[in-house]
């Protein structure tokens, strides 16, 4: 499994590439959006106006900060409202990518908590890396609220 | 001599024409006998310099003859070592390897070496130090030749060689082994045996063995294929020879001179050792062994240094000569040696030939003594002779002087004006009519007056002077007395006449000194004004340098300012640059970031793809290191930049100020020029004034010159005036004078 690692506060991340559509540089909102608890704006991506959240925020910690590696990961989402509906996500040192074996994902503890958006793996060169798991993180109820904007 | 009278004076000339040959002879004979002396010792000296000097050209030809024997001797043991080794086998390398302690003969540096057994034939040449035991080939070499014999191996492929086997004794008595001489001396050149021996060449000649000097022969030696694998040596110790040793020793120069011999140099002899003026051979052994070159001559000169220095320079049977004056230090004698040198390259050695030169003395003391003989019998001839002519001086005298004494008489009665008696002796007319003498001396001067002779005439003459003279006197007698009279009357005016005068030059001589005074002090004025004017010039050009000076200094700053100018504008431009530098770096990063950006979509795209993407996945992973490398190196030059721009920003800063100080200096600069400038003008302005006062100076002074010099030439005046009437007085008072002594003279003579 590909996954592309990031950082919200001091936390480092990956998420499963599969889910991903495309990383986008880090550019100036639309000016007509309005930032909205943990939305960050909306930004054109091929013609359409995509919502962007800010995990900083959505997560509880501090905004990103307007960085080159402070980048826009694209994914697919769908909700009973919204079938089928591309989302950014704001997060910090979007810059590498790790291949995680399926050995490194069974030797982690996986039932520590089934509700967790995030399962920490031991990583080597990386230390501590949290997968993102996104349909929890993003509920179809978060998606709603934001899709709705 | 003029008092003598005329016996005396025959006498005299008798004496002296007796004494004057003899002395001449006996001077003649005198300074013959120094000319005589000179020529024998040039003859003498000549004799014992070529007696001397064939001594050392014999010591010379033996010392020649022996190196030649013992060249011939060396060649000889050397084909006779040469055979025993021919008779042992073929020399070759076997077996497991012998350690070595080798020793570097010239430096004395020991390193352990592994060389393969040194093989003649079956026998192995195995190291021994100990003369008790025998070693193969070396003893039986030296049994058969009396010379001694080593074999090298040799180590290494520049060619050192070892040696394993030897007749040399050390200076403990043991073999001298496992030294070895290296292929290069210690200077950094070839060593000759060496490379002679590589050479496959047979090398003669003198070596420094261990301790001695020996005349010498090393061999190469090959293997069955050829390669020279050692060499074979043998030598004889050069002073070995020792009939030439007892030849040298006992042979006599002259009476007591003898033969020595030194070393000239200390070349090629070991480092421990020096060897000049090491005496080899001397009379009876005497000096052997010694070192000589600190021995002094009477002077404190270092004879026998000056000895080696000349004779290294002399052709092969040339002599060199010199003389010196040597204390012997047992009877503390100052003798006179001669010596003669020469020098016998080959061994380095230089004879010397010395012999006393009072030793050649006789024949001169010989000819000395015959010579002061002959000069004593001349002065003892001469002394008889002497007084032969003095007794007949005396009779012929006595014959001559006895008429001439009876004039003498006569002139000296005249003399005292006693003209009565003189016409007396003399028999003259006048006084025999006024008086009659007694008939002896009458007779006497009859007896005189009748020879024919010179005598006689004299005589009549006499008489006929002291007639006329008697009746002239009787004249001037009266006119003496008138002629006082009036020289009286002359004196007495002309001194009243000389007082005036003298009046008249005293005042003018008191103006002269007046007016002397103001032209002195005027005189002195003048030069302390010159002095002024001098020292006023002098401060005007110094003043003047010193302006030049600071102009320079101004010209100088101002060129530091203006180069600070430029360091400064060249700064602000490298801290353009810096910032181009930092927009190119921005344009990287950003380019950077863009292919990072790309990687990570085409890795995600790679990953989608599944199987068909993984080579895709690797160069998405590839192009992401580059970029990120490409930020890494991008930080680095910024860091670079940065430290850049400060250092820049500093250097522009301390540039500012330092082109503020170089501003002050040069205003400080100019305001000096111009306070000097202000100065030499004051004191320009001062010279013409200055000379204004000194021409007023100067007309004065001659004025008062002008005036002392009428003042002078009048009192010049005066004072001829006095001395002419002072001259005039005294010629009165002499002529009153003359006349007095006149009278006086006059009455003298007894006429009546």
């Amino acid at each position: 499994m590909l996954a592309l690692l990031f950082t919200i506060g001091t936390e480092r991340f990956g998420l499963d590439a599969s889910e991903i559509v495309e990383v986008a540089p880090y550019v100036e909102f639309l000016p007509d959006s309005q930032p909205h608890d943990f939305v960050a704006g909306e930004f054109s991506y091929r013609g359409a106006p995509t919502a962007v959240i800010d995990l900083g925020l959505l997560t509880g910690q501090a905004p990103c900060p307007p960085l080159l590696s402070t980048r826009i990961i694209l994914v697919r989402r769908a909700s009973p409202k919204y079938p089928d509906r591309i989302i950014g996500l704001l997060a910090e040192k979007v810059t590498e990518t790790v291949t995680i074996t399926p050995a490194q994902l069974n030797t982690t503890d996986q039932h520590i908590d089934e509700a967790a958006f995030k399962t920490p793996l031991t990583l080597d060169g990386y230390g501590t890396v949290q997968l993102l798991h996104l349909d929890r993180l993003l509920p179809t109820m978060v998606l709603d609220l934001v899709l709705n904007i | 001599m003029f008092d003598l009278n005329l016996r005396n004076k025959i006498i005299i000339l008798g004496v002296l024409a007796a004494l004057v040959p003899t002395v001449t002879g006996s001077l003649l004979v005198y300074w013959k006998e120094h000319r005589v002396n000179v020529q024998m010792q040039k003859a003498i000296d000549n004799y014992s310099n070529q007696l001397i000097d064939r001594a050392a050209d014999d010591a010379y030809s033996t010392v020649e003859i022996s190196n030649l024997m013992i060249q011939k001797y060396v060649d000889h043991s050397l084909s006779m070592a040469r055979a025993l080794l021919k008779y042992g086998g073929e020399v070759h390398f076997a077996g497991p390897n012998v350690t070595w302690n080798a020793i570097n003969q010239f430096n004395l540096k020991t390193n352990a070496v592994s060389l393969p057994r040194f093989m003649v034939g079956n026998t192995w040449i195995q190291p021994n130090p100990d003369f008790k035991v025998k070693t193969p080939v070396v003893d039986e070499a030296t049994d058969i030749t009396t010379a001694t014999c080593t074999i090298f191996q040799r180590m290494n492929e520049a060619g050192d060689m070892l040696r394993i086997a030897t007749s040399v004794p050390n200076k403990d008595g043991s073999r001298a082994i496992s030294t070895y001489i290296p292929a290069v001396n210690p200077d950094g050149k070839p060593n000759p045996v060496i490379a002679t021996v590589l050479s496959g060449e047979t090398f003669r000649g003198r070596a420094f063995v261990v301790n001695n000097w020996y005349m010498t022969a090393y061999e190469p030696m090959r293997n069955g294929k050829g390669d020279i694998i050692g060499m074979l040596y043998v030598g004889i110790r050069r002073d070995a020879a020792p009939v030439m040793r007892k030849i040298l020793a006992e042979t006599q120069v002259g009476k007591t001179g003898f033969i020595y011999i030194l070393y000239a140099t200390s070349s090629g002899a070991s480092e421990a050792r020096d060897l000049k003026g090491e005496c080899v051979i001397s009379k009876d052994a005497k000096y052997d062994g010694q070192n000589l070159l600190n021995e002094q001559d009477v002077n404190g000169k270092y004879y026998i240094q000056d000895i080696l220095q000349r004779a290294v320079k002399l052709r092969p049977n040339e002599s060199g000569e010199m003389h010196v004056m040597l204390r012997n230090s047992a009877t503390g004698e100052v003798t006179h040696q001669i010596i003669q040198y020469q020098y016998f390259k080959p061994w380095d050695w230089v004879i010397i030939a010395q012999a006393p030169q009072s030793d050649f003395d006789e024949a001169r003391e010989n000819t000395h003594r015959e010579l002061r003989s002959l000069l004593y019998l001349s002065i003892g001839g001469g002394v008889i002779g002497l007084a032969i002519a003095l007794w007949l001086a005396l009779f012929i005298s006595a014959h001559i002087a006895r008429p001439i004494a009876q004039v003498t008489v006569i002139a000296g009665r005249i003399a005292e004006g006693n003209l009565l008696e003189a016409g007396q002796l003399a028999g003259a007319e006048t006084c025999s009519l006024t008086k009659k003498v007694d008939d002896g001396t009458g007779s006497v001067a009859e007896r005189f007056s009748k020879t024919r002779d010179e005598t006689g005439r004299l005589f009549c003459a006499v008489r006929t002077m002291i007639d006329n003279l008697y009746s002239l006197i009787s004249q001037v007698k009266s006119a003496s007395i008138q002629l006082i009279s009036t020289a009286t009357q002359i004196s007495a005016t002309s001194k009243q006449q000389e007082s005036t005068v003298q009046n008249f030059g005293t005042s003018t001589s008191e103006i002269a000194a007046a007016v002397k005074e103001i032209s002195a002090t005027s005189q002195e004025l003048l030069k302390t004004m010159d002095d002024v004017t001098i020292v006023a010039n002098q401060t005007g050009s110094q003043a003047a340098s010193a302006h030049t000076s600071i102009g320079g200094m101004e010209e100088a700053m101002r060129k530091l300012a203006q180069s600070t100018g430029t360091i400064s504008s060249k700064l602000s431009i490298i801290n353009d640059k810096a910032n181009n530098i930092g927009s190119v770096i921005t344009t990287i990063t950003k380019v950077a970031d863009q292919t990072n950006l790309l990687s990570l979509n085409a890795a995600i795209e790679a990953e989608k793809a599944g199987e068909y993407g993984l080579g895709f996945s690797v160069v998405a992973r590839e192009i992401r290191r580059l970029a990120d490398q490409t930020a890494v190196a991008t930080l680095d030059i910024e860091q670079m930049i940065r430290e850049m721009q400060t250092s820049v920003s500093t250097g522009v800063m301390e540039m500012d100020k330092f082109s503020e100080e170089v501003r002050r200096g040069v205003d400080t600069a100019s305001q000096l020029g111009q306070q000097f400038g202000r100065i030499i003008d004051q004191v320009q302005a001062l010279t013409p004034r200055f000379e204004a006062v000194h021409e007023g100076m100067q007309a004065q002074s001659q004025g008062a010159q002008q005036i002392n010099d009428a003042m002078l030439q009048l009192t010049d005046a005066a004072r001829q005036s006095a001395v002419s009437i002072r001259e005039f007085n005294l010629a009165a008072e002499q002529l009153h004078r003359a006349v007095q002594g006149l009278k006086e003279e006059i009455t003298k003579f007894k006429v009546a």
